[in-house]
């Protein structure tokens, strides 16, 4: 569905947006299938490079080199098949000045596949009049609207940057609910978040960007395979793990699983180990890819 | 793949509905004002003896300078979307191509802005025409847009529409690729590149050719020209024309498509 080769992307600047900044991407590779109901995580830290993949994903920024591929379609030509076929739910949302049954008015017809019923029934769940100006909610009502109507467009590709940036705590558990429930096997949603917490168990597979690279890219059942995330009673530093965090009482630890007991990611965990230990993840995921491939 | 068309109508019109309904407040308090303001003025030429013989010059005057000002001003506002990064993303995500989006753009400022200015000016002045006569006894005309007012036409109303569906393509692609204060910097830059294009071709044109088209030139003992005459005036004309009426606003047409297509957020 999503194939990347080889891109390298740099933000321009100057007076004929000629002059490149820091490269973003160097020689980036990632492909992302639909097929079980995935819903890609992607993690990262601030400057990663995580909305710019999406944007070019998305087909709204270009790559400098490299070829793009997302639904048979190359992003960057913007062909409105591929554009009806996409919903993206940017961080920082930019809605008219209208109603909220305006906009789906003139908006819902650009998508084929949009269903009045499902964005009715979206909003309701979240609590929202559709006869209300998109102007006058809040930050979090403007997000609940955008994720209703990206929802119930039935696009293909469902792109959410920071879904659950301003949701108040009934409402992450059930966006997470409507997400669950909208996944299909024909569809790839992509989560981009921070809020690693508010959608742990909604993600798999995991990437990880860093300087932008793809420094992991593992499904959770391999995840949970490889390694091990333990609550650790005691006041003394643990020995042997990848990773510790001081909590009131222990440690939180991440260590290489060895017992074969699967136990619960904890993603800010992951994300820290990964982060500081990227050689002997390295290590430790492609020896196992390689175990399995022999 | 590829069940929807790169190019549908009905997307087009999808476009401009949405985008008269977004615009359908703010030409309300534009038009309301101008039509005070023209009123205002009218009212004062005729209160004025010596001005009441120039009410239906008047009617061109102020019809051009609104036509032109206000059509130039909604055009290089037309892509305010791309102004900033949220809504610019909003509007590139629209699924409709980039040449859908620049034909909605251009049917709304050109020709949706012409019917509408002049159903607008025809009303404005049939008001000002029972104000003026109530108040004055003094009749301007009905105002007709087709109607060539002055001998000449080339000066009728109807021709300064016909210019504006023109030169309104300039700013068009000044609204494409200028982010801020697009109107002011289009501006700059037509003056700009008309007085340097006007310079490069005059200079050229008399260093190479001033001798044929003032004097004219002998071939084998016949002596042809001078161009600059009534069959050379009459083909630079038919030039200008062409470059006016189709060449330029194509040309404005295809930046203005290649530049939308090639926008990032």
């Amino acid at each position: 569905m999503i194939n990347l080769s080889d891109i390298t992307f740099a933000y321009k600047s100057g007076l004929f947006n000629r002059k490149k900044g820091d490269m973003l991407f160097d020689r980036l590779d990632l492909q992302m299938e639909a097929g079980q109901g995935q819903i890609y995580g992607l993690l990262g830290k601030n400057g990663a490079g995580k909305t710019t993949l999406l944007k070019l994903i998305s087909g709204l920024v270009f790559p400098d080199e490299g070829t793009a591929e997302v639904m048979d379609y190359t992003p960057s030509d913007r062909h409105p098949g591929m554009l009806a076929d996409i919903y993206y739910v940017q961080e920082e949302l930019y809605l008219p000045e209208i109603k909220i049954k305006a906009y789906e008015q003139f908006y819902s017809p650009f998508y084929p596949k949009f269903s009045g019923e499902q964005f009715d029934y979206f909003l309701k769940e979240f609590g929202i009049d559709k006869e209300r100006k998109i102007n006058n909610l809040s930050h979090g009502q403007k997000k609940k609207v955008m994720l209703s109507f990206g929802m119930a467009c039935n696009s293909r590709l469902l792109i959410l940057d920071e879904p659950t940036n301003g949701l108040d705590i009934p409402s992450k558990a059930l966006f997470r609910k409507m997400i669950a429930n909208a996944i299909s096997d024909e569809r790839l949603f992509i989560i981009s978040t921070h809020q690693v917490k508010d959608v742990a168990n909604l993600i798999d597979p995991i990437i990880i960007l860093e300087n932008g690279k793809v420094l992991f890219n593992e499904s959770v059942e391999n995840i949970s395979k490889k390694l091990s995330f333990d609550l650790e009673q005691g006041l003394g530093e643990p020995q042997g793990a990848l990773y510790s965090e001081r909590i009131p009482g222990g440690y939180k630890t991440v260590r290489p699983n060895t017992t074969g007991r699967e136990s619960e990611i904890d993603m800010e965990s992951l994300f820290n180990t990964i982060i500081l230990n990227q050689e002997n993840i390295n290590k430790l995921f492609q020896k196992e890819i390689y175990h399995e491939s022999n | 793949m590829n069940q929807i068309k790169a190019f549908d109508l009905s997307r087009v019109g999808l476009l401009i509905k949405k985008e008269i309904f977004y615009q359908r407040r703010a030409p309300w308090i534009i038009v309301a004002g101008v039509f005070v303001f023209l009123l205002i003025f009218n009212l004062l030429m005729a209160e004025d003896s010596d001005q009441v013989n120039d009410l239906p010059g008047n009617q061109v005057i102020f019809y051009v300078l609104t036509l032109l000002t206000l059509g130039t001003v909604f055009t290089s506002a037309s892509f305010n979307e791309l102004n900033n990064k949220s809504s610019a993303h909003h509007y590139l995500s629209i699924p409709a191509s980039s040449l859908e989006k620049l034909i909605s753009k251009w049917l709304i400022t050109g020709i949706f802005y012409v019917v509408a200015f002049n159903i607008f000016y025809i009303i404005f002045w049939l008001f000002s025409d029972v104000v003026t006569g109530s108040l004055f006894g003094i009749k301007g005309g009905v105002f007709n847009p087709f109607e060539s007012r002055i001998e000449m036409d080339l000066y009728s109303p109807w021709f300064f529409s016909k210019l504006y569906l023109a030169l309104h393509t300039i700013y068009l692609a000044g609204a494409v690729y200028f982010r801020k204060f697009s109107y002011f910097k289009t501006a700059v830059a037509q003056g700009f590149i008309f007085f340097t294009l006007l310079g490069l071709i005059a200079g050229i044109g008399s260093l190479f050719f001033y001798d044929i088209w003032a004097e004219g030139m002998h071939v084998n003992g016949n002596k042809i020209g001078p161009m600059i005459g009534e069959s050379g005036g009459a083909f630079l004309m038919g030039l200008g024309k062409i470059m006016l009426w189709v060449v330029f606003p194509l040309w404005m047409l295809t930046y203005s498509y290649f530049k939308l297509k090639e926008t990032e957020v």
